[in-house]
């Protein structure tokens, strides 16, 4: 089933990588990319690094320096290498996200169920790399080259080796991860849960001391990135040019996101405080995920790629791609949904209404700025309404397989 | 002894009939009710013509002062006019090139910075020159720092196919009276299209730095428009009254003050009677003394929405709005009888509104983008029709909850036991939903649905662009890019500059490179030169973009330069860097003003 699957996704890809306008367009929509992820602007910030000019320098480039050094090597190579690789990260993930379901079906497949799923068969695994690939969000995304791609290959990387039960590889891919853009950081607790449960089959070793070893590779990884970095552009500018951004905004492009409206209307004596409480906002959801629902670290990956996709300081249609790719992965909580009408229509009335308001507003100049947050917000009710619902049916789920006997009955909590 | 504050809960069999009651009530009342809000929705439109349900205009922006002003055109700008109405007949069978020409001397004679544009056009030309020829002149005013200026178009061939004559003889006679007085704090530029809409839309791309195939290099300018008056005067006769017509490329309104001002002024200063499009004024006054206003109301506003459900411009003035432009078209219903008016009240007319445009202070913003006029002077504004729209919206929903909520296929039961069935069937419906859905209609009308709205796009082909094509009604014109990649930084208006702009503010800022990395030709191959030095910190500086409007690499002398060094400066020079000099007052005002010739 595979190459059936790949063949004609990696040539739509190339297929609208090949069309000038669309491939353009794409690349300067702010729906899917943001300062943070521009193509446009690391090429930026690739020609002044060739040119021997701190690439940091002039506050246009906020990316890692190890693209840098990736796309000056690509610069060697003819220039249709670009989209080639863009197109194979995004089949490798979709590739690894087959693999992750295959071993999740299996782990699943032991323990308790609900009656109704017994003999039921879970989703084919080659679904969920399907509906990755073709999930418009995602071709968007990858046609942008928005290097938010790169990303979320390395986030599924990492729950990839961590099934497998590689530690150091494992908590190489979250290092990685945040340090391309600094919110997977909150990754950590759950690659490290899908360690200790599932990956660390047959060891003797204590679970503290596992988690003690995953702590300590994945300080050790990322230092050695930053190291790298470093070594890579010659100064510790970097940081403030990529973390400091993300933290403090100081690029207020609008995007999909929540931030951009705020901290445009907002006077400069509260910024410092509403900074504080929107980015403690986006990381206060990872240790209470990580607790109550230990028993599901995968899920707890979904959930938090979904939180940092709606409360990050510079989201972008390629986040909702991520986790809505990690979402059929626990197909066997969708029975459980109930606003799957309404998180639909919110999805589809957003990304109708987005484009056109953001005409009004830029190009028509007969809207203005709200028309176009307005509609940001509607798509991040959606989103915030499709996390509420699932989350309620993982619960909901949980209840019923560890009380069979409630099913069918009143059940009030007292 | 406790009190229970709870309420008491009814038993779960009666609540959960009740919950099953309340669905089927409304499964078989939300379709009645989706239908019931679409006729109220129709019935609601249908009120918004009448007196009631729609408002008097008003000029919403204070500094237009419509209608305030002495007029000068006089007997001798009459005069002059009459002149240039038997000039331009005799010219009407030369070719493009030959009128232009003529249009730029006029121009020039009249001191205006004037040249000709040549386009590739759609219309074949007698002679076999598939190339029409635009004439345009610009009058850099006295009080105006360059960066805004109005401009006074008229097309060769009118709206109704005759030769535009006094149109452009109105404007040529205007342009020597706009040029003999020194109040004008804005440039104006004078031009005469050909072809149509072909030729307003390759001045409008060339001088916003389309360059596409157009034939042409170079382009004065004179800052960003604000807005833009039309004239379409066929033939030498008078006119019994005044149209106005204002939509454009899909749709597309001007703001509502431009309409109001030219109104008022027609009314106050010219005492021309205006009428809504082409439809004279006393046909308008008939239907509304014989079938009541409302009638009269309701026949303007469905004008307009045909105008602009089919998407096309009602002249040339609706290519102005896709570059941000408020733009209209004034257009001079030819007599039949009755009174009539002339060159006197129709100059008057353009240069009082002109005297009110140049007030502006800044792009118009202040009145409606969305409205319909059921009058010339009564609008209903967005405020007042969308509720019907938005009514007509919710029936759609209700509509489709109620199919959602019908399209579930409930899962057969194994068993043919009915008594088992009763013991298995549970207390309350389970927390989850096992069936399926048919959703294989739903997405096929969805598809048909999409394909027949791209074949009523393809057959309507109302002006719109396809991959850096233009095409406007039933010709195709050759325009480069689309033009909505003219903004250099897209959440700025743009404006274009004059040859000599002096060297902008802040050329070191931070932010105006991001402005010129925000130009779409920076990921063209070619186009990635980066030669300008910087005096300041020896450094290169990226200069992406090679565009006429984004600002060339001048050299500028520093106001502080460090000492020479050699390589790059060190940190420490580069930390110590002095502070940017003071920018320079933008607004540069001639204290000397011309006296005319």
């Amino acid at each position: 089933m595979s190459p059936l699957l790949y063949i004609p996704a990696f040539a739509i890809r190339l297929a609208l990588f090949h069309i000038p306008a669309i491939a353009e367009t794409l690349a300067s929509r702010v729906e899917i990319v943001t300062p943070i992820t521009s193509y446009k602007r690391l090429t930026e910030g690739l020609y002044l690094f060739e040119s021997h000019v701190p690439p940091y320098d002039g506050g246009v480039f906020h990316q890692s320096p190890i693209f840098l050094a990736l796309f000056q090597l690509l610069n060697f190579l003819p220039s249709i290498t670009v989209p080639i690789l863009y197109a194979l990260t995004d089949i490798t993930i979709a590739y690894l996200l087959t693999e992750i379901t295959t071993k999740k079906q299996a782990i699943y497949g032991v323990k308790p169920k609900l009656e109704v799923e017994k003999g039921a068969k879970g989703i084919e695994p080659w679904v969920v790399g399907a509906l990755y690939l073709f999930n418009p969000l995602s071709i968007l995304s990858c046609v942008s080259k928005s290097t938010l791609i790169f990303t979320n290959a390395s986030i599924v990387l990492a729950v990839y080796y961590a099934l497998q039960g590689e530690k150091s590889l494992g908590m190489f891919w979250v290092a990685m991860a945040s340090y391309l853009s600094f919110y997977p950081a909150m990754l950590v607790a759950p690659i490290i849960l899908i360690i200790l449960n599932w990956g660390a089959n047959g060891s003797t070793i204590l679970k503290k001391d596992i988690v003690l070893h995953c702590v300590l590779l994945y300080a050790t990884w990322l230092a050695a990135l930053l190291f790298l970095s470093y070594q890579l552009v010659g100064s510790w500018d970097f940081m403030g040019a990529t973390y400091g951004v993300i933290i403090f905004l100081s690029d207020l492009t609008p995007n999909v996101g929540l931030f951009w409206y705020f901290f445009i209307e907002m006077f400069d004596q509260f910024r410092p405080f509403f900074l504080v409480v929107f980015q403690l906002h986006a990381f206060i959801f990872a240790a209470p995920l990580s607790i109550k629902l230990s028993e599901h670290p995968i899920f707890v990956t979904f959930m938090l790629c979904g939180i940092m996709g709606i409360f990050k300081s510079y989201p972008s249609i390629g986040d909702a791609a991520l986790y809505l790719a990690f979402l059929p992965i626990h197909d066997e909580l969708l029975k459980y949904m109930r606003y799957g009408f309404l998180t639909a229509n919110l999805f589809l009335y957003a990304s109708t209404l987005g484009p056109i308001f953001w005409h009004l507003w830029i190009y028509a100049g007969s809207g203005n700025a709200n028309f176009f947050y307005a509609i940001t917000l509607v798509y991040n009710i959606g989103q915030i309404l499709l996390l509420v619902d699932v989350m309620y049916a993982m619960l909901r789920r949980s209840f019923d397989v560890e009380h069979p006997e409630s099913l069918g009955k009143e059940v009030v909590q007292k | 002894m406790p009190i229970n504050l709870k309420p008491k809960r009814q038993p779960l069999a009666k609540r959960l009939e009740r919950r099953a009651r309340i669905v089927s009530l409304l499964k078989t009342w939300i379709p009645r009710l989706s239908v019931a809000l679409y006729f109220v929705g129709l019935g609601w439109l249908l009120l918004l013509p009448h007196d009631q349900y729609n408002k008097e205009t008003y000029v919403s922006e204070n500094a237009l002062l419509p209608a305030q002003i002495n007029v000068y055109y006089g007997f001798s700008d009459i005069n002059v006019a009459k002149e240039y109405q038997s000039k331009i007949e005799e010219r009407l069978n030369q070719s493009s090139l030959e009128k232009a020409r003529f249009i730029e001397t006029e121009l020039r004679a009249a001191g205006f910075r004037a040249t000709i544009q040549k386009f590739s056009s759609p219309i074949p030309h007698p002679d076999d020159v598939q190339q029409g020829v635009n004439a345009f002149g610009i009058y850099h005013a006295p009080r105006s720092d360059g960066t805004e200026s109005l401009v006074l178009s008229a097309p060769w061939v009118s709206r109704d196919g005759r030769d535009n004559i006094n149109g452009i003889s109105l404007l040529l006679s205007v342009a020597r009276m706009f040029k003999r007085h020194t109040y004008w704090s804005k440039d104006i530029i004078i031009l005469v299209t050909d072809d149509g809409l072909a030729g307003t839309q390759a001045w409008l791309d060339v001088y916003h730095g389309e360059q596409g195939s157009h034939m042409y290099p170079v382009m004065p300018r004179a800052g960003a428009i604000q807005a833009a008056v039309n004239l379409d005067f066929p033939g030498t006769s008078e006119y019994d009254s005044l149209g106005i017509f204002f939509e454009g490329v899909n749709g597309q309104l001007p703001n509502l003050d431009l309409v109001n001002t030219v109104v008022r002024v027609a009314r106050v200063t010219s005492q021309i009677p205006v009428t809504l499009h082409d439809v004279p004024e006393a046909a308008l006054r008939g239907v509304a003394e014989s079938l009541g206003s409302y009638f009269a109301s309701l026949s303007n506003m469905l004008y307009t929405m045909r105008y602009q459900a089919l998407g096309h411009p009602t002249g040339d003035h609706g290519l102005y709005l896709r570059y941000k432009i408020d733009a209209i078209t004034l257009y001079g219903v030819p007599a039949t009888s009755g009174a009539t008016f002339g060159f006197h009240r129709i100059g008057a007319l353009i240069e009082s509104t002109f005297r009110s445009l140049n007030n502006l202070l800044e792009h118009f913003h202040q009145s409606f983008f969305f409205y319909f006029l059921s009058d010339q002077e009564r609008y209903v504004s967005i405020g007042m029709y969308m509720p019907p729209v938005i009514l007509f919206a919710c029936s759609l929903v209700f509509d489709s909850l109620v199919l959602w909520g019908s399209s579930t296929i409930p899962v057969a039961t194994g068993s043919s036991n009915p008594e088992q069935d009763k013991d298995a069937r549970p207390q309350v419906p389970f927390p989850y939903s096992t069936s399926r859905r048919e959703l294989a209609p739903a997405f096929a009308v969805l598809v048909l649905a999409h394909a027949a709205g791209v074949l009523v796009f393809f057959v309507m082909r109302p002006a719109f662009t396809v991959w850096g094509e233009t095409w406007v009604g039933d010709g195709m014109i050759h325009a480069g890019h689309p033009p909505q990649t003219h903004h250099c930084r897209p959440h700025l208006r743009f404006r274009p500059h004059r040859f000599h702009h002096p060297d902008p503010p802040g050329r070191h800022d931070p932010r105006r490179v991001q402005q010129r990395l925000a130009c779409p030709q920076i990921t063209q191959p070619g186009l990635r030169r980066y030669e300008h030095r910087c005096r300041q910190s020896h450094k290169l500086q990226p200069l992406h973009c090679h565009r006429p409007h984004c600002h060339p690499p001048l050299p500028r002398p520093p106001a502080h330069r460090l000492p020479v060094r050699h390589g790059r400066p060190g940190r420490l020079a580069r930390r110590a860097q002095p502070p940017r000099p003071a920018a320079p007052r933008r607004r540069r005002v001639r204290h000397e003003y011309r006296t005319g010739r």
